[in-house]
C-alpha cells in the first residue's frame, strides 16, 4: 500500500531540501562557503589594511606635506627680520643733518635682506622646499619710519620741563595718535605711597576710550610692587611684583612684570591709533624706553608746536632719536604640496 | 551499499579538510598582513613624534632660546674654541642637562624628550666658500631606525653678542670676534652687510 506519505514500504520521505545537500552536492556547498568566508575575511583584511595604512600615512605625514613647515619657516623668518630691526636700531645712529634721516637704517637693512635670503634659501633648499624673502622696492610700503622715545636717566617722570620747578607736572602727553612697540619702563622707586599712582594712559584716537596700567607700592610691610589694567577707570587685571626695595622692570609687550609673566598685561588691548600719556607722573622716579611710529612725515619732533600741526613725539620734550618701527618683507615659499605667499609686516612687540 | 557510504563518506571528510584549509590560509594571510600593516612605511617605533620634536623648537624660536644656544660658544685656557662646559670636544656628548649652564634650549629638550629618548643637535652653517658645514652642539650617538627631526633657521648679526654660561650677553659681539685674531667663532661673517651667518638649528630625536 502506498499512503499518500509514504512510499511502499511505508517509510515517510526525507525531507526535499536534505535531498538537496545529500551526496556530493553537501561537500561542494562546503567547499563554497568555504571560499566565500575566505574571501571575506581577505576583504576585510583589506579594508583594515587601508585603514590601518591611511591612519599610518597620516601620523606620519611630515609638516612638509601639511603646510605646518611653511608656518615654521614663516614664524623663523619673521624672528630673525625682526632680530634684524633691533640690530640696526642699536646699531646706527640718526642722522639729522640728510635729506632722508632714515636713510641709513633703510640702506642697512636692504643690504642685509639678500644676505639673510640666501641663507634662509640654501637651508631650506636641502629639504626640497623654495623659501625666500624680498624686500620691497616702494620706500612707503617696504618700512615704517619711527622714533625711539627714552629717558636713559633715572629721573621722575614729571613733564621733563617741569622737574625742577616747585610742583613739577604729573600729566603730560608723550606720544599723540601712534602706535607703540617694545614699551619698557624701570620703576626705582614711588615718591610718596599716599599720592595717587603713577599710570600710563593709552587713550585710543578714534573711541577716546581709556586703556591705563597703574603700577604702585603696597604700603603695607613688607610691601610690593603692584600692577593693575585698567579700562575706562576700572580695574580690569592686577599682579603683583618682586618687593619695592628692589627696583622693577615692566616689559609691557611680553607681558612681563619683575621679569615673572603678568596676565594683566595681557588684557591690555589698546585700539590703534592712541595717544600715550603719563599720569601723576611726579610721583615715581625711573627710566622708560618705547618705539613709537611716525604716523605723519612732518619732520623731526620739537616741543612748543600745536598738537594739531606738530608732530606726534615730543609734544611735550622728552628725549628721542629716530628708529625704524617696522618693515614689510614678501615672503615665498613653494614646496611639493604647499606653494603660500604672503607680505610680512614685522613690528616685534607692538602693543 | 556500504561501500559507496565508505565513499562518500571520504569524500566528505576530503572536502571538509579542503575547505577547512581554505579558511585556515586565509586567515594567516590575514594575520600575516595586520601585522606587517603598520611597519609598512620601513620604520620602527619611535617615542617621540615628529610634530613633538617641531613643536619644542618652535617653543625655542619664539623665546629665543634657539639663538642663544648658538652664540653658548667658549674658548678655555686652551685656546679651544667650544661650546661652555664641553670636555673632551667642541659639543656635549652627554643627554642629560639639567643645569643652568647648558644653553636653555637644551634643558627645554631635555626635560621634554630625555627621560625616554636620545638627541642630538646639529648647527648647519655657511662657510666661507658660500658651502654649508657643519658644528655639532649634542651628539647623541647614531640615530635609530625611527629617528625623527625638526629644523629651524636662525640669523646671526654682526651686532650680536656671544653669551655666558649663565646665558647673558658677554658684549663681544660677532664682529668683534671676528676681527679679533685670537678669538674663533664656528661660523664666519659671509656677508659685508650687518648680517653675520644664517644657521639652521637641527634637532633628532629617537
Amino acid at each position: 500500500m502506498v499512503t499518500p506519505d509514504g512510499d511502499r514500504s511505508g517509510r515517510r520521505p526525507r525531507a526535499r531540501t536534505d535531498d538537496r545537500i545529500a551526496g556530493p552536492s553537501r561537500g561542494q556547498l562546503l567547499l563554497a562557503g568555504a571560499f566565500v568566508l575566505a574571501v571575506g575575511i581577505i576583504g576585510l583584511t583589506f579594508v583594515l589594511n587601508t585603514s590601518v595604512q591611511t591612519n599610518t600615512l597620516a601620523e606620519s605625514e611630515t609638516g612638509i606635506a601639511r603646510g605646518g613647515d611653511a608656518l615654521a619657516a614663516r614664524q623663523a623668518v619673521r624672528a630673525d627680520i625682526g632680530d634684524f630691526l633691533t640690530a640696526l636700531n642699536r646699531a646706527y645712529d640718526e642722522d639729522g643733518g640728510a635729506t632722508d634721516p632714515w636713510h641709513e637704517y633703510r640702506d642697512a637693512f636692504r643690504a642685509g635682506v639678500p644676505p639673510l635670503a640666501r641663507g634662509v634659501r640654501d637651508h631650506h633648499a636641502t629639504g626640497g622646499r623654495l623659501v625666500n624673502v624680498t624686500a620691497p622696492s616702494a620706500l612707503a610700503t617696504a618700512f615704517e619710519d619711527g622714533f625711539r622715545v627714552k629717558q636713559e636717566t633715572t629721573d621722575s617722570f614729571a613733564k621733563p620741563a617741569t622737574r625742577t620747578a616747585v610742583d613739577p607736572v604729573g600729566q603730560w602727553r608723550v606720544v599723540r595718535d601712534s602706535r607703540v612697540r617694545n614699551a619698557t619702563f624701570r620703576f626705582e622707586r614711588e615718591v610718596s605711597t599716599s599720592d595717587p599712582a603713577f599710570r600710563v594712559v593709552f587713550e585710543e584716537s578714534a573711541s577716546g576710550d581709556e586703556w591705563a596700567i597703574e603700577v604702585f607700592e603696597q604700603p603695607t610691610t613688607p610691601g610690593n610692587w603692584r600692577l593693575e589694567v585698567q579700562f575706562e577707570g576700572s580695574t580690569v587685571d592686577s599682579c603683583t611684583g618682586p618687593p619695592r626695595s628692589n627696583a622693577v622692570r615692566l616689559d609691557v609687550d611680553d607681558a612681563r612684570f619683575g621679569g615673572d609673566y603678568c596676565p594683566a598685561l595681557s588684557r591690555l588691548d589698546p585700539e590703534p591709533t592712541y595717544t600715550v600719556e603719563f599720569r601723576n607722573g611726579d610721583n615715581v622716579r625711573g627710566q622708560f624706553w618705547m618705539l613709537v611710529d611716525r604716523q605723519r612725515p612732518d619732520g623731526p619732533p620739537s616741543s612748543g608746536l600745536p598738537p594739531a600741526v606738530g608732530p606726534q613725539v615730543g609734544i611735550d620734550s622728552t628725549e628721542y632719536e629716530r628708529a625704524l618701527y617696522g618693515v614689510q618683507v614678501a615672503f615665498r615659499y613653494h614646496s611639493s604640496t604647499v606653494d603660500y605667499e604672503t607680505d610680512l609686516v614685522i613690528a616685534p612687540g607692538e602693543i | 551499499m556500504s561501500g559507496r557510504g565508505e565513499t562518500r563518506g571520504q569524500v566528505f571528510t576530503l572536502e571538509g579538510l579542503l575547505a577547512a584549509i581554505v579558511v585556515i590560509v586565509a586567515l594567516v594571510f590575514a594575520l600575516q598582513t595586520v601585522v606587517v600593516t603598520p611597519a609598512t612605511s620601513g620604520g620602527s617605533a619611535s617615542p617621540v613624534e615628529s610634530r613633538e620634536v617641531d613643536s619644542a623648537l618652535r617653543a625655542g624660536v619664539s623665546n629665543d632660546q634657539v639663538k642663544r644656544a648658538t652664540l653658548f660658544w667658549d674658548r678655555d685656557t686652551a685656546d679651544l674654541a667650544k661650546f661652555y662646559n664641553t670636555a673632551r670636544f667642541r659639543y656635549y656628548t652627554r643627554s642629560s642637562f639639567q643645569s643652568g649652564t647648558y644653553p636653555g634650549l637644551l634643558i627645554a629638550l631635555d626635560d621634554r624628550f630625555g627621560s625616554t629618548a636620545s638627541m642630538s643637535v646639529i648647527v648647519h652653517y655657511h662657510d666661507g666658500s658660500g658651502a654649508v658645514a657643519s658644528q655639532r652642539l649634542v651628539d647623541g650617538g647614531a640615530p635609530s631606525e625611527g629617528a625623527v627631526s625638526a629644523s629651524t633657521t636662525v640669523t646671526l648679526f654682526d651686532q650680536d653678542e656671544i653669551v655666558d654660561e649663565n646665558g647673558a650677553p658677554t658684549g663681544t659681539t660677532l664682529a668683534d670676534v671676528e676681527t679679533n685674531s685670537s678669538a674663533r667663532f664656528y661660523a664666519p661673517d659671509v656677508s659685508s652687510s650687518d648680517v653675520y651667518n644664517v644657521l639652521r638649528v637641527e634637532v633628532i630625536v629617537w
